[in-house]
């Protein structure tokens, strides 16, 4: 695309959250903030919108927009022009992206959920929109038609705005894309189309869906043998250098393990998982399709597997946790880790991973 | 009713290559055919038929009775109209299909304690597919292929796709013909029933389905079995030992077993292998030196070579002598987890509110006590009621309350009869954003009811309500559907509570008439998060204050800054992990 029309597309990315659960995961973090591959969620739609050409985004959010600013400001692309912007009362989707897009002279406005990851190709939306004059063009999952069975589509988080859609949308009050935008468009005529995509985009709606996009990035990145930057990656092992792992431990499948991990004697950690920052598994525990935060400390011998475990959380030594969420934290100040198993140099760790032999 | 079991058989695309079918495969300490044959022994005293959906090898009937030695193994078309010639019009067929396996187990009671219109209706137990939070999104698009609109489905009862079928109820009578029952799957049966007119009714499966004829189902149900098998209680608990099935099982000193593991008979672990549960080791097999078998599961009789790694992987057919590395049959497509998903901690769910039983209790006690002493103010107002226009005194609409669930909200009527029709010419004059339908001055009250409507005297007759269970006095305003539509979390949050009479909206919000829709959702979201005794008697002195003329009350005297719940977060720390 030259530039021309590049300078007229304007991406937004959709991060608003109303906190009101008290279901145990809803409030450890915000949604768009939830660490997918030691990434936040929403980085992936910044990146997305970057590698499809689009030079700025807004990304809206209502109360948590100080801490998206502060996590996200360093995850933006090179060269991506990121502002934020938060709704003092709640304008809804539609809403939001008027605001975003008022004041400036852009023909098309991406909008995307700012807790998916979108996997469909930009350009080849955009191609769409415009040769089909659309006034939005809604990208769905398409599920294929069966016997006794009508095809399915659901729309799958991303959204392609014409600026006449946007000059429909109300000023003030709730605005929301589904249930206001679309039925007037479509009583005022206006073209909304749809664009399919074959497979699902990843979305992260509560604790179990997000174990399932955060084990489904981590398998991507060992199959497309990406590095995150800063890590090195051995098999399907990727591990940063200040991480340490014990030469006897065992790792199976992509695992992540980030920045000054400390894995001790005879863990297992069975991937697709990954470990945080700063966490500690103990000797003899085995972590397996879990997602393990920040400074937390899984105890010796214990067995943890389709979790996930807080920042800062503490598994007590033996326990057995299954499907669970793990946030308690520590009943007394741990004891400070002693560094008695320790492998300085990353080469060591060559025997350690479980690599399956490829033909 | 004399039921007469089928259980159909089939072999899955991960089966090809093996000799094994679906109800042959090993599932917890027995194998699925053992597991559906205790289930059905509940509900029928007649011996099991088999059904082969695909082309039996010769030695199949005999590895079948090896297991339940009285099955009928029932092949084909002409076999099955051979079979149905023996029995009654007044017996009943009750066919199950293992490849749409009820999350929640199979609970063959549950269809025939149905009650069905008609008890001589075929029954189905349908899997509808069911989003994990039960909100499901459909666009819905006309013929040019214009999107009309996104249509939202809340309940995941009213999605109205099936995805299969997981057993079904029959009755004889309806002359049912072997070509029919063989046609494969019982989604297809019920489809040809319903084509030839035979009456039936759908069954929702709660709590959804796992696709047995997909490898990641397979082992999504075998860890279940192997969690019971090991454990007793499932989840959480503290797994015990690995599981022993039989005899004869070798384990070198040297192989670690981490985890619920169920090891049957003569299975040979050999040095340094490691076994990462929850894992499934059939009858005979051998699992080489340094290999890993993690989370997986082994059919009986296969051998693991030296140096292996098996990761998530249903193993069934024998692995070649150079083998490649088993990886996740995983296509690139994104696949949400079957099953449910991580549920919070014991500790957790303790900490939640212990208030809402309590302020249940008080509710009730409270509307009682203010029924008796307001009964006579009550009675005074229904008879002005009636007096004023024609038409009964009260008015019941239908909104929905916690969990969804529909009730009427009475109040005084304080509009003339036929109102909801004039509604309609009068939207175009709606004063407010939002889907609240409120004119300055609504032609359709009536002049008492404008007195009622000043005084909020209409709302007295929810007492009612409260005494039933259906409200409470302070909640959120219960909301007629379609206001419900707008915004998810908004709906969410709202349905978690029991609406109330009074609320923090109506206290603290600025402007009487023109409160606008986005203050409703902040106010609505607040209190849900904010719940207390504390608060709610803040709420009420409130609105004593407010109905004595005085005016609203600040937010922060109900929750004080210092008390809003903000989401925990932690410090920004390095950039990635």
């Amino acid at each position: 695309m030259d530039g021309s029309v590049r300078s007229s597309l304007q991406g937004v990315i959709l991060a608003g959250s109303y906190q009101w659960s008290e279901v145990g995961f809803d409030r450890l973090l915000p949604r768009p903030l939830l660490p997918v591959a030691h990434r936040p969620l929403a980085s992936y739609a910044l990146r997305w919108l970057d590698e499809g050409g689009i030079s700025g985004a807004v990304v809206c959010a209502n109360a948590g927009s100080r801490a998206l600013r502060a996590r996200l400001s360093s995850q933006a692309p090179r060269g991506m022009n990121l502002t934020f912007q938060e709704d003092p009362t709640p304008r809804g989707p539609a809403g939001c992206v008027r605001d975003a897009w008022f004041g400036s002279n852009v023909e098309t406005v991406v909008v995307v959920d700012g807790t998916t990851i979108p996997v469909v190709d930009l350009q080849a939306v955009l191609d769409a929109h415009f040769r089909s004059g659309a006034a939005v063009t809604v990208v769905v999952d398409a599920a294929p038609a069966q016997p006794g069975r009508p095809g399915i589509q659901t729309p799958s988080g991303v959204f392609v705005f014409d600026r006449r859609a946007l000059e429909l949308v109300a000023d003030r009050g709730f605005q929301d894309i589904k249930e206001n935008l679309i039925p007037h468009l479509y009583k005022a005529g206006e073209l909304v189309a749809t664009f399919g995509v074959p497979a699902a985009t990843p979305r992260v709606i509560n604790a179990s869906t997000y174990l399932s996009v955060n084990q489904w990035t981590v398998e991507q990145l060992a199959e497309k043998g990406e590095e995150l930057p800063g890590y090195f990656a051995l098999g399907d092992l990727q591990a940063h250098p200040t991480a340490r792992l014990a030469l006897d431990a065992v790792i199976v499948g992509p695992v992540l393990v980030g920045p000054q991990v400390r894995v001790d004697s005879g863990a297992t950690i069975v991937g697709p998982a990954t470990i945080g920052f700063g966490a500690i598994i103990g000797a003899g525990a085995m972590v397996s399709r879990s997602a393990v935060w920040r400074r937390s400390v899984i105890g010796a011998e214990a067995v943890v597997d389709r979790c996930v475990v807080a920042d800062q959380a503490y598994v007590a030594a033996k326990a057995v946790l299954m499907g669970t969420v793990a946030a308690e934290r520590a009943p007394r100040p741990a004891a400070a880790p002693t560094d008695r198993e320790r492998s300085p140099r990353f080469a060591n760790l060559a025997g350690l991973v479980r690599r399956p032999i490829v033909p | 009713m004399n039921l007469y079991p089928i259980l159909l058989d089939s072999r899955p695309s991960y089966l090809e290559g093996s000799r094994s079918s679906l109800l042959l495969v090993p599932l917890g300490t027995g194998t699925l055919l053992d597991h559906l044959r205790a289930r059905l022994s509940a509900v029928s005293l007649n011996s099991l038929a088999v059904c082969p959906t695909f082309e039996p090898d010769p030695d199949y009937v005999a590895r079948v009775q090896r297991i339940y030695p009285q099955a009928r193994v029932i092949a084909g078309a002409h076999a099955l109209d051979g079979y149905l010639a023996r029995l009654e019009p007044s017996d009943w067929l009750f066919m199950v299909d293992p490849r749409c396996f009820p999350a929640d187990g199979l609970d063959p009671e549950s269809l025939l304690h149905h009650t069905s219109a008609d008890p001589r209706w075929a029954r189905h137990l349908v899997a509808l597919d069911a989003s994990v939070t039960g909100t499901k999104e459909h666009v819905d698009v006309d013929r040019e292929g214009r999107v009309r609109r996104i249509q939202r489905y809340y309940d995941a009862v009213t999605w109205p796709f099936a995805s299969g079928v997981a057993c079904s109820l029959l009755p004889c009578s309806c002359r049912l013909a072997g070509r029919e029952l063989d046609l494969g799957s019982l989604a297809d049966l019920r489809l040809s029933l319903a084509g030839r007119g035979v009456p039936s009714r759908d069954l929702p499966m709660p709590g959804g389905a796992l696709d047995l004829s997909e490898e990641r189902g397979l082992l999504a149900l075998s860890e279940r079995f192997i969690l019971e098998a090991t454990t007793g209680t499932g989840r959480g608990a503290q797994a015990a030992a690995p599981l022993f099935v039989g005899n004869h099982v070798v384990i070198h000193r040297s192989a670690r077993i981490v985890g619920p593991v169920v090891l049957h008979e003569g299975v040979v672990v050999e040095e340094n292998a490691t076994i990462l549960g929850p894992a499934l080791l059939g009858a005979g097999v051998r699992v080489g030196p340094n290999a890993v078998v993690a989370q997986s599961m082994v059919a009986p009789g296969i051998s693991v070579g030296a140096d292996w790694v098996i990761r998530h992987r249903a193993v069934f057919a024998d692995l070649p002598a150079n083998p490649p590395a088993l990886r996740d049959p995983a296509s690139g497509g994104y696949h949400p987890a079957p099953g449910p998903g991580p549920v919070d901690t014991a500790e957790q769910i303790e900490r939640r509110s212990r208030y809402p039983p309590l302020k249940h209790a008080l509710d009730l006690t409270l509307s009682l006590l203010m029924l008796l002493v307001l009964s006579p103010v009550l009675a005074l107002i229904a008879i002005l009621v009636r007096l004023d226009s024609k038409g009964s005194a009260l008015y019941g609409h239908l909104r929905e309350g916690q969990g969804g669930k529909v009730f009427r909200c009475w109040k005084f009527r304080t509009m003339v009869t036929g109102a909801a029709a004039l509604e309609r010419q009068l939207k175009a004059q709606s004063q407010v954003d939002g889907p609240q339908f409120k004119i300055e001055r609504d032609p359709r009250v009536t002049r008492v009811g404008h007195m009622l409507r000043r005084s909020n005297l209409d709302e007295l007759p929810q007492i009612l309500n409260v005494l039933r269970g259906q409200m409470s006095f302070v909640g959120p305003r219960p909301s007629p559907f379609r206001e419900n539509q707008l915004c998810v979390p908004w709906r969410e949050g709202r349905l978690s509570v029991r609406p109330g009479i009074t609320g923090l909206w109506q206290v603290c919000r600025h402007d009487r008439d023109q409160g606008d829709f986005h203050q409703w959702i902040q106010y609505d979201l607040l209190y849900v998060r904010h719940q207390s005794w504390l608060v709610d008697l803040k709420i009420l002195l409130a609105t004593v204050i407010a109905l004595a003329g005085r005016g609203h009350v600040p937010l922060e005297w109900i929750i004080p800054k210092s008390q809003l719940r903000q989401v925990g977060l932690e410090e920004p720390g390095p950039p990635i992990g």
